[in-house]
């Protein structure tokens, strides 16, 4: 069964049998299709035939002698997935993010719970909002105001569902009907801390929680950074609203920076100890978080790039439903590069005063905008 | 000795910026050694007048009277100038010495006189003749010169070509007026460059065909070599002709500045004024204080062809700014205001960068994004709502070429211009009876738009939408109706639809992000 030899290799990497590194060296020489077929036996019986370095082949082998621990431990998982309503998503998926696909060392296989559609990010885009657990009112105030603003303009909110900060940024994403993502450094079944256990709730019935660890793995203080690394590279950009000098927030930023993200930081007084770190990004060059509108701005060129290159097409699924053929060839020919009305006549061989109106129409919709004197794509 | 003073009374005018302004003559002959002097605020030239007047008079064979010759000519606080008084002087100094009859009580005359005493027209015949239209006198003497100016104005007169036959006339009482009438315009005979040149422009044509339509401010924005002043000359060869009512007012424009003294078939097309950046602030909008028009108003009724847009200073562009919403120039100089018309079709045309090849290939432009974003940004954000349509154009390649002959729809220039002429007369049947007859949509502007527009609350609703997508201001949101209107009149359609809405949001300016 699928889900559980999935299981199986998250059980085993788990239980340090085997890492991402040993799965990458197996598929460059072509010897699995993909990661989870590890765990057939089909693949056991030909592990002698594998050109693999002796250190992985004596990994391999150390599997095949602790299957059936490997296997307890996977069936424990499956229990409690069960039991949670929980589910995996795995780099052949479809929904497995595209900015994942881009960067090394991302998660083949994450747990989730919640709505599982959230983590499509790729047409609306997403902020990735952090800061200190103990937080100042100014900043409190800041998180609130920006993250309605940024879930009115349909950007999904991800943060670490920490207390401070992360609290404000998915409680305010929730109560306006936002889109919004908690990645746990522990198992996703394992609320971290218990005081936002009501975040949690909600966020596991209309937003989404996510985590790379399996289930039942208690929060401990070395997974924390690694669980900020994944919630800045599902994001377009990070924003960082409070940090004091040695904060895990910090962390995230780095992450962001290292991952080609905009990082942005909230400024503060120079007498706030707690936002220490924020001011030292900004002389270290982030950029200076002022008004949201410079954020949206920047998040849907983002889109503009991720859809092209993705090669996804869910707007234009929804501006046929609105519009006619004309509109749909219109945004086709869009998607390859922007074009100039006359362009766009010559290639749907109709007249400008009708291609105008078809146009302009989408330009309302905010689907294509104008620049330097040719349509494109918004997003 | 008061037996012996006599006086006489003639009427004549001069021109005052843009407004004639009447006058009246008096001469006075006392007994006393010979003099002439001339009173009322005159500058030089009409001082140099008595000689003239003397020498003619001889020349004509008549005397000069002996005595103190008087002339004064009120209002006295009105500075005067011009040197149309010559013939009215005369006929005063022949009448008050008895040479020749009176005649009747009001007497106009105007006119130069040459030194064997023939009579000459001078500039802004057709200002003073349109100011005495609805006066009465007994005799209009103008020189012969003038007919084209009586013919726009409608005031019948008497031409005359000498002193000489003034006296005759004079003499035997009789004085033949007569109104008139102008050269007819053969249209067939006009020569305008042809529409098909912008082919595989397809944006382009539809936006100067509308701009022809519905006297729309345009701004043509592409690299040079793109057919920029092309297409600016076709929007001139788009509009109907001149009306006998427009042409008499381009007319006493340009015969004020003294540039034509008849009618000829050239002057039915509408005016074409370039101005390229090295104009001068005066030039371009008039000059205060000699009260001079600038091109602006030369190009009245015609087409103001700016090239170069951005190139301008922003002072420059911006004294644009009302003309093209007031259709109006007003010029101060001390306490006197004059107005000239100067309801021009403005067309600009700017490149997108300063290297221009921002359109052609990104690549390729070698400006700097600062450079490029402070290009277009020297039109200011009140300038550019002014600005009705907008469009880019490109050069086009061979292959395009190619391709858009496949698809040509064979629309040809003289069909357009009908197109157009229709447009118009539907437009002027919509504003007859509104404050401005004349008005197009480009040019008309009201309180209550919608209606006389005939725009439904839906069709509002999707233009207020547009205007907030687009950030637009009242004003641009207006100017959005009016386009849209002239869309809908080129189809010959009543009410404005949501399509005529969007079609013309296209053509709003964008910055260059």
């Amino acid at each position: 069964m699928n889900l559980r030899s999935k299981l199986l290799w998250s059980a085993a990497v788990n239980l340090g049998f085997l890492n991402n590194r040993d799965i990458t060296e197996l598929l460059n020489l072509g010897a699995i299709k993909v990661f989870y077929e590890i765990f057939t036996q089909e693949f056991f019986n030909r592990i002698n035939n594998i050109e693999c370095s002796d250190k992985v082949l004596l990994k391999l082998k150390e599997i095949r002698r602790n299957l059936s621990n490997i296997n307890n431990e996977a069936a424990k998982y499956e229990k409690i997935m069960k039991e949670k309503g929980m589910f995996v998503i795995t780099e052949e998926d479809d929904d497995y993010p595209y900015y994942w696909k881009c960067l090394t060392g991302m998660p083949r296989l994450i747990y989730g719970i919640g709505k599982r559609d959230i983590i499509e990010t790729e047409s609306n885009g997403a902020i990735a909002i952090v800061g200190s657990r103990k937080c100042s009112r100014y900043s409190e105030v800041v998180t609130a105001e920006f993250t309605s603003a940024f879930v009115n303009s349909g950007i999904t909110i991800i943060s670490g569902m920490a207390s401070g900060i992360d609290r404000v940024a998915h409680q305010t994403a929730l109560s306006n009907n936002g889109k919004t993502i908690a990645f746990l450094a522990g198992g996703v079944d394992n609320i971290y801390p218990w005081s936002n256990k009501d975040i949690y709730d909600a966020l596991s019935n209309n937003g989404l929680v996510l985590s790379e660890m399996p289930p039942g793995t208690k929060a401990m203080k070395q997974y924390f950074p690694s669980r900020n690394r994944l919630i800045s590279s599902l994001s377009d950009t990070c924003l960082i609203m409070e940090a004091g000098q040695h904060s895990g927030t910090l962390h995230t930023a780095s992450f962001a920076a290292a991952q080609g993200k905009t990082v942005f930081v909230l400024p503060n007084s120079i007498y706030c100890e707690e936002n220490r770190g924020g001011l030292e990004l900004i002389a270290d060059g982030a950029s200076i978080l002022i008004d949201a509108q410079s954020v949206i701005d920047e998040v849907s060129e983002c889109c503009f790039y991720k859809l092209i290159n993705s090669g996804k097409s869910i707007i234009s699924k929804k501006i046929e439903d609105e519009i006619n053929d004309t509109a749909t060839r219109i945004v086709d020919e869009l998607k390859v590069k922007p074009r100039s009305a006359d362009e766009l006549v010559r290639i749907t061989s109709v007249s400008y005063s009708e291609l105008s109106i078809i146009l302009s129409e989408l330009e309302i919709k905010g689907k294509i905008i104008v620049q330097c004197g040719k349509y494109a794509l918004t997003i | 000795m008061a037996g012996n003073n006599k006086t006489d009374r003639v009427f004549s005018s001069y021109v005052s910026g843009f407004e004639g302004e009447v006058v009246t003559i008096e001469i006075s002959l006392t007994p006393g050694l010979p003099s002439f002097d001339i009173i009322g605020k005159c500058d030089s030239a009409i001082k140099e007048s008595k000689t003239r007047i003397l020498t003619a008079i001889k020349n004509s064979g008549y005397k000069i009277p002996k005595g103190h010759i008087t002339v004064s000519i009120s209002p006295a606080f009105l500075s005067k100038t011009g040197t149309g008084f010559d013939l009215p002087i005369a006929i005063g100094i022949l009448r008050v010495s008895n040479q020749i009859p009176s005649y009747g009580s009001a007497v106009y005359a105007c006119g130069e006189l040459s030194l064997n005493g023939e009579v000459h027209t001078t500039p802004g015949s057709m200002i003073r003749l349109t100011s005495i239209k609805n006066s009465q006198y007994d005799a209009v003497l103008v020189s012969s010169e003038d007919r084209d100016c009586s013919a726009c104005s409608h005031v019948p007169c008497s031409f005359v070509g000498t002193l000489k036959e003034v006296c005759d006339m004079f003499r035997t009482q009789s004085f033949n007026k007569q109104l008139p009438k102008l050269p007819v315009n053969d249209e067939k005979n006009q020569e305008y460059i042809d529409f098909s040149v912008l082919k595989g422009q397809e944006k382009a044509s539809r936006t100067v065909l509308l701009a022809a339509a519905g006297w729309h401010n345009t701004l043509l924005i592409g690299s040079s070599g793109s057919g920029k002043t092309t297409a600016a000359e076709i929007v001139r060869g788009l509009l109907p002709d001149l009306s006998t009512n427009e042409l008499s007012e381009t007319f006493s424009l340009i015969n004020a500045l003294g540039f034509a003294e008849n009618i000829s078939s050239d002057l039915y097309k509408r005016p074409f004024r370039s101005v390229t950046p090295s104009i001068n602030a005066s030039a371009l909008i008039g000059s205060a204080s000699g009260l001079k028009p600038g091109e602006i108003c030369l190009a009245n009724r015609g087409v103001l062809f700016v090239d170069e847009l951005c190139e301008f200073t922003s002072k420059m562009i911006d004294h644009l700014r009302i003309p093209m919403e007031s259709r109006v120039v007003s010029l101060k100089n001390g306490r006197k205001s004059i107005s000239f018309p100067s309801d021009f079709l403005f067309v600009g045309a700017s490149n997108p960068c300063r290297c221009g090849m921002y359109f052609e290939n990104p690549n390729k432009c070698t400006c700097s994004k600062a450079i490029r974003n402070g290009y277009l940004n020297k039109l200011s954000g009140p300038f550019i709502d002014r600005i009705d349509l907008c469009t880019e154009l490109y050069s086009v390649n061979a292959n395009a070429l190619k391709e858009s002959v496949k698809n040509s729809d064979k629309r040809k220039s003289i069909e357009l211009r009908k197109m157009v002429s229709a447009c118009w007369e539907i437009q002027h049947e919509r504003y007859k009876y509104t404050d401005n007859p004349l008005a197009l949509n480009g040019s008309f502007d009201s309180d209550n738009l919608s209606d006389v527009l005939r725009a439904d609350k839906s069709v509002i609703e999707i233009a207020a939408e547009a205007a907030s997508v687009g950030g637009y201001s009242v004003r641009s949101f207006k100017r959005l109706l009016k386009v849209g209107r002239t869309i809908a009149d080129l189809d010959e359609r009543k009410d404005l639809s949501r399509n005529d809405i969007t079609e013309a949001m296209s053509y709003r300016f964008r910055r260059i992000v």
